[in-house]
């Protein structure tokens, strides 16, 4: 592809207690593209993921076997402050989760957070990631108002603020559409596409179609293991395993 | 009728019967102590202390265990809060869901909360000896503390564990580390819960007998020493009742009545403040 590698994956296998959910992955994400990582159900999206960010850490009885390179440092290494690696990466889930705070609040949590106290500055921020999100227009006139009264394709929007608002490197999304109506999915897909030259973006998503319309790079996992990837043109027109055909092909989902 | 529908009738009545039961034991809880204790009610009960002769008959009130429960019952909610907060928020956020320690502590916590009073009251005094102090309002607000933690914390438990998985999961995705998901998120978001679970704590260490028995003593003086005895609601209640004489005896059904008027009244201060806190609740 010709372009440079954010996050490498390296013989990656995880285990909640004895059931292992990956088996020995590797892959290259690469820089400011759109990857998808596709698959049936179970198949292990979610967790591979949620290790970009070491999300997985919280689970009961998780252990990590191999490497995750971002920016070529291992974030599993027991030097790396876990907070500083999640800094680096927004997370969008399926069910849109805002905090219990106002709309500001939301946007400026992570800044806060991350050392940020001029109101001013936290002003300009807030406006600044809420137009890149194209919710500025909508709550401009009410953001000391409830996060919680927003429709849930707003909520999904102010999400995306506030993964951006700490000025990450990658956006992550975790079926980010599937919770939506079909209007606010199409306005998160575009949004993701808006900005996709300036971030990494990594999508789970369990609809071909919309992988199809975002995706420059693919990852189809299968029971754990990883199957095929590539870029997205050869996947879909010319899949080499049998599997990937089966479920490009609707033939199971 | 057929059978299907007969069974339902009859489980219905049931459920309505047994509902009746709860709701019924209440109302005539209420009745009986407002129908008993209401005569004797008047303002110098509320302002005045015992004077001589009071469990006999005479004249006086009970300002002094009012006040002593409340200032009781405050300081020992807020000696357990202390205990009980990073305890509940160690066991939620900085333990996994399953982990052992977490399991039990939780079954410590429930057998703890299983213990009667009376025994927390002569564990209070055994510790009060081993200190060399006498029963004083310092000894009843630490028993009643301890009597009160392991209610505290496994109510405000079982709130925490409500809150949805990616609401954590959320803050830490932004950066935050535990400390602060735990007091920008997960306290706020919690909140209402806690006050409630605070709440249930004072109602139980206002109304308990026993465990303030040996400890905190009685007496007909205000509260003026943390160092000196404290007279309480439940022992007035219980002193005014075991008089042989039925005036004082409905005085007892009076003092009943203000110890109940004041958890009402809490509650519903609580419920009105919690709402207050959360508007932005998710």
């Amino acid at each position: 592809m010709g372009s440079k590698t954010h996050i490498s994956v390296k013989n990656l296998s995880i285990w909640y207690g004895r059931h292992q959910a990956l088996n020995n992955i590797s892959i290259d994400i690469p820089d400011k593209k759109i990857t998808a990582i596709i698959g049936p159900s179970g198949c292990g999206k979610t967790t591979l993921l949620k290790s970009f960010n070491r999300l997985i850490d919280l689970q009961d009885g998780v252990s990590v076997g191999g490497r995750v390179l971002v920016d070529g440092e291992d974030i599993y290494a027991p030097e790396i402050e876990v907070t500083r690696l999640r800094k680096k990466m927004g997370l969008l889930f399926q069910r849109p989760q805002v905090l219990p705070m106002s709309i500001y609040d939301n946007v400026a949590y992570g800044p806060r957070i991350h050392g940020i106290k001029d109101k001013k500055k936290l002003d300009g921020i807030v406006e600044r990631y809420l137009k890149e999100s194209s919710l500025w227009t909508e709550v401009k006139s009410r953001l000391h108002s409830s996060a919680s009264k927003l429709s849930i394709g707003q909520q999904q929007r102010l999400c995306l603020a506030r993964g951006l608002a700490i000025e990450p490197e990658a956006i992550l999304g975790d079926e980010p559409t599937s919770a939506l109506d079909p209007v606010s999915a199409e306005r998160i897909e575009q949004r993701l596409l808006d900005i996709k030259n300036q971030y990494t973006i990594v999508l789970v998503t369990h609809i071909l179609r919309q992988a199809r319309r975002l995706a420059d790079y693919i990852v189809f996992l299968y029971l754990g293991n990883l199957i095929e990837h590539g870029p997205a043109e050869k996947i879909f027109n010319d899949p080499q395993d049998t599997r990937t055909q089966a479920y490009i092909n609707g033939r199971f989902s | 009728m057929d059978r299907r529908k007969i069974e339902e009738n009859i489980f219905k009545t049931l459920m309505l019967f047994s509902t009746f039961v709860v709701v019924g034991s209440l109302a005539f809880i209420l009745a009986t102590i407002f129908l008993k204790g209401f005569r004797a009610l008047n303002l110098d009960m509320l302002i005045k202390t015992p004077k001589g002769g009071y469990y006999l008959g005479k004249e006086g009130g009970i300002l002094n265990a009012i006040l002593g429960s409340l200032i009781l019952g405050v300081g020992a909610t807020f000696l357990a809060l202390l205990v009980s907060l990073p305890v509940v928020f160690y066991l939620n956020l900085y333990l996994k869901k399953n982990s052992r320690f977490a399991l039990t502590l939780r079954f410590f916590l429930d057998v703890l909360g299983g213990i009667p009073s009376i025994v927390y009251g002569a564990f209070g005094f055994t510790f009060m000896v081993f200190f060399g102090l006498k029963a004083s309002l310092l000894a009843g607000i630490i028993t009643v503390a301890l009597l009160i933690i392991p209610i505290m914390t496994r109510s405000m438990d079982e709130v925490l564990k409500m809150i949805p998985f990616e609401l954590r999961e959320a803050s830490y995705a932004l950066g935050a580390n535990r400390l602060e998901t735990s007091i920008k998120i997960i306290f706020r978001q919690a909140l209402p819960g806690i006050v409630t679970a605070v709440l249930i704590s004072f109602g139980r260490g206002l109304g308990d007998a026993a465990s303030v028995l040996f400890t905190a003593g009685f007496t007909d003086y205000l509260p003026y020493s943390l160092f000196k005895p404290v007279a309480t609601l439940p022992l007035a209640i219980f002193f005014q009742l075991g008089t042989p004489f039925p005036e004082v005896q409905s005085r007892g059904y009076a003092s009943a009545l203000i110890l109940t008027a004041i958890i009402l009244l809490i509650s519903v201060l609580a419920r009105f403040l919690s709402r207050r806190f959360t508007k932005h609740g998710i």
